[in-house]
């Protein structure tokens, strides 16, 4: 006779699989991170679970082993889970789905009963409803399903205006270039920042130019996500900032005793910084994404650049850049709002069709655009007229400055929501390729003494 | 560097025993069927593979210690 079925053990079964997937391939957490929840596992399996998530936390592999000390259970345990297969699903997403069905059926259980004991109480039903929409609210996916009232974004904006008043010029995070620092006020949380140029106009170099100033000069915490160079040459080119020895001959080149003694002292500072870099990860949405959660979890970064729109391919997405543009930017808006984090993603242009020399680019070349202006806060272009034969950056532009082109660049915000539109003309060294044109002084960035602000009263 | 060999070398025994696993499930739920030496090799395969698991994070675990006694 067929056994009837049996609810609890089957969600057993599933949460065991489930583990068996994580334990097998880590990545999986970050990619499903939203849907997971702690309370779909139970008893010996939710001590497995919380194990793994802390040693993904400390940044340690979570194999079998170190899950088995963590959790103080036995290895044959953790082994017997880790190699679990029932066969009863096709893939973690239908088993997440199996899982999340159970813990939200439980949960309106637990409600059924919470009210009807609260109602024979006579607890007040101002307090019962509370209650209830914070249960049914933690079912929702993401941590943006949040509603708020006036009051409370208005104490919001007054911490955010205390905050302010606490630093001179930059409230957000500084990178050494005064159109962000003096015009943005810094990068601040939640934008989506496309900076693009034509190809070789240094729009790689801008991002690691603002990257190195921001972790090494500032201190701040920053992560880049390249799809196109390695973490060598990445390293290469952010030490050659501080070294002044060209990427090139740190990389190709055979350095001299004293070059090697200057490399060994001048990247003291890099090596104690804050820069994360991704190593290798295919060049999918959901693994830039996944990557992305994982800096900010495990080193607790305030923003990250992504390298390039144009090489991250979106899944079920084929043979239309239109859509697939669409949904990179969407998902990258989405999660540094999500994150309260900056996203500054690389972009290039579509070929200028027009003859003769070329003007410098604005928003309707921005490649596959519509969807990415829309979505994103500040849209900034580098431009480099010398490459295209311009001696004064007035010849290019009329509104622009008479002076020579020669080792500049032109950096210009064209779109900026809430900031307006700026343009700048900071210097390019070739040797090096470091864009700058504004370090703040520390006075100008942190917190001044003789200010007393209370942050517990912001009125 | 020899803690990272060791992981690999626990983490393709534990790809084995999926695989060795899977094997007898399928054969037990009447997929296809097996021969009996078939599987009894995958069982004692699976036991094997269970014990050098165990031996080698012992291992591992050991020179995660004095690895950290060092550093300190």
């Amino acid at each position: 006779m067929k056994a009837p079925y049996d609810r609890l053990k089957e969600n057993a079964k599933f949460q065991i699989e489930l583990l068996s997937y994580l334990i097998n391939d880590a990545s999986l957490y970050i990619k499903s991170i939203d849907i997971i929840r702690p309370e779909m596992f139970t008893d010996k399996n939710r001590l497995i679970f919380d194990a793994f998530v802390c040693l993904i936390r400390e940044n340690k592999k979570p194999d079998i082993t170190n899950i088995s000390r963590k959790a103080n259970i036995t290895l044959d345990e953790v082994m017997e889970i880790g190699a679990y297969f029932s066969g009863a699903s096709t893939g973690i997403d239908s088993l997440l789905y199996e899982l999340y069905q159970f813990m939200a059926c439980e949960k309106y259980m637990r409600l059924a009963q919470f009210l009807s004991n609260q109602v024979i109480a006579g607890t007040e039903s101002e307090i019962i409803k509370e209650y209830v929409v914070k249960e049914l609210r933690s079912l929702d996916f993401g941590s943006s399903s949040n509603v708020v009232t006036m009051e409370e974004g208005i104490s919001r904006v007054y911490k955010i205006i205390e905050n302010n008043r606490k630093s001179v010029n930059c409230t957000g995070s500084p990178v050494g270039l005064s159109v962000v620092d003096k015009h943005m006020g810094g990068l601040q949380k939640g934008d989506l920042i496309i900076l693009a140029g034509e190809i070789s106009h240094a729009k790689t170099a801008l991002a690691l130019s603002m990257m190195y100033n921001s972790a090494v000069l500032f201190g701040e915490k920053c992560g880049i996500i390249s799809h196109e160079m390695t973490v060598e040459q990445l390293t290469a080119r952010i030490s050659s900032l501080c070294t002044r020895i060209s990427a090139k001959h740190i990389l190709t080149g055979k350095l001299s005793d004293d070059e090697v003694k200057i490399f060994g002292s001048k990247t003291s500072g890099l090596i104690k910084s804050n820069l994360i870099i991704q190593d290798y990860i295919k060049r999918e949405l959901s693994d830039t994404l996944a990557s992305i959660r994982l800096m900010v979890l495990q080193y607790g970064i305030r923003w990250v650049v992504v390298e390039n729109a144009g090489n991250i391919d979106v899944k079920g997405i084929k043979n239309n850049d239109e859509a697939r543009t669409a949904e990179i930017s969407k998902s990258l808006k989405s999660i540094a709002l999500e994150l309260n984090i900056t996203v500054i993603l690389i972009s290039h242009l579509n070929r200028d069709v027009k003859g003769g020399k070329q003007k410098q680019p604005e928003l309707n070349r921005l490649k596959h655009s519509g969807q990415l202006e829309a979505d994103a806060d500040v849209v900034m272009f580098i431009y480099r007229p010398e490459l295209h034969g311009y001696e004064t950056f007035n010849e290019a532009d009329s509104d622009d400055i008479i002076e020579s082109t020669e080792n500049r660049c032109k950096v210009y915000i064209a779109k900026g929501r809430n900031y307006g539109l700026v343009k700048t003309f900071p210097q390019f060294d070739p040797h090096t390729l470091y864009i700058s044109d504004h370090i703040m002084k520390e006075s100008e960035i942190f917190f001044n003494p003789n200010n007393n602000f209370d942050d517990n009263k912001p009125f | 560097m020899i803690i990272n060999h060791f992981e690999t070398i626990i983490n393709q025994e534990m790809e084995s025993i999926q695989l060795n696993i899977k094997l007898i499930r399928a054969n037990i739920q009447g997929h296809f069927t097996l021969n009996k030496i078939i599987v009894r090799d995958a069982r004692s395969s699976i036991d094997q593979s269970k014990q050098a698991i165990k031996t080698l994070s012992g291992l591992k675990y050991k020179y995660e210690e004095t690895l950290e006694l060092n550093t300190k």
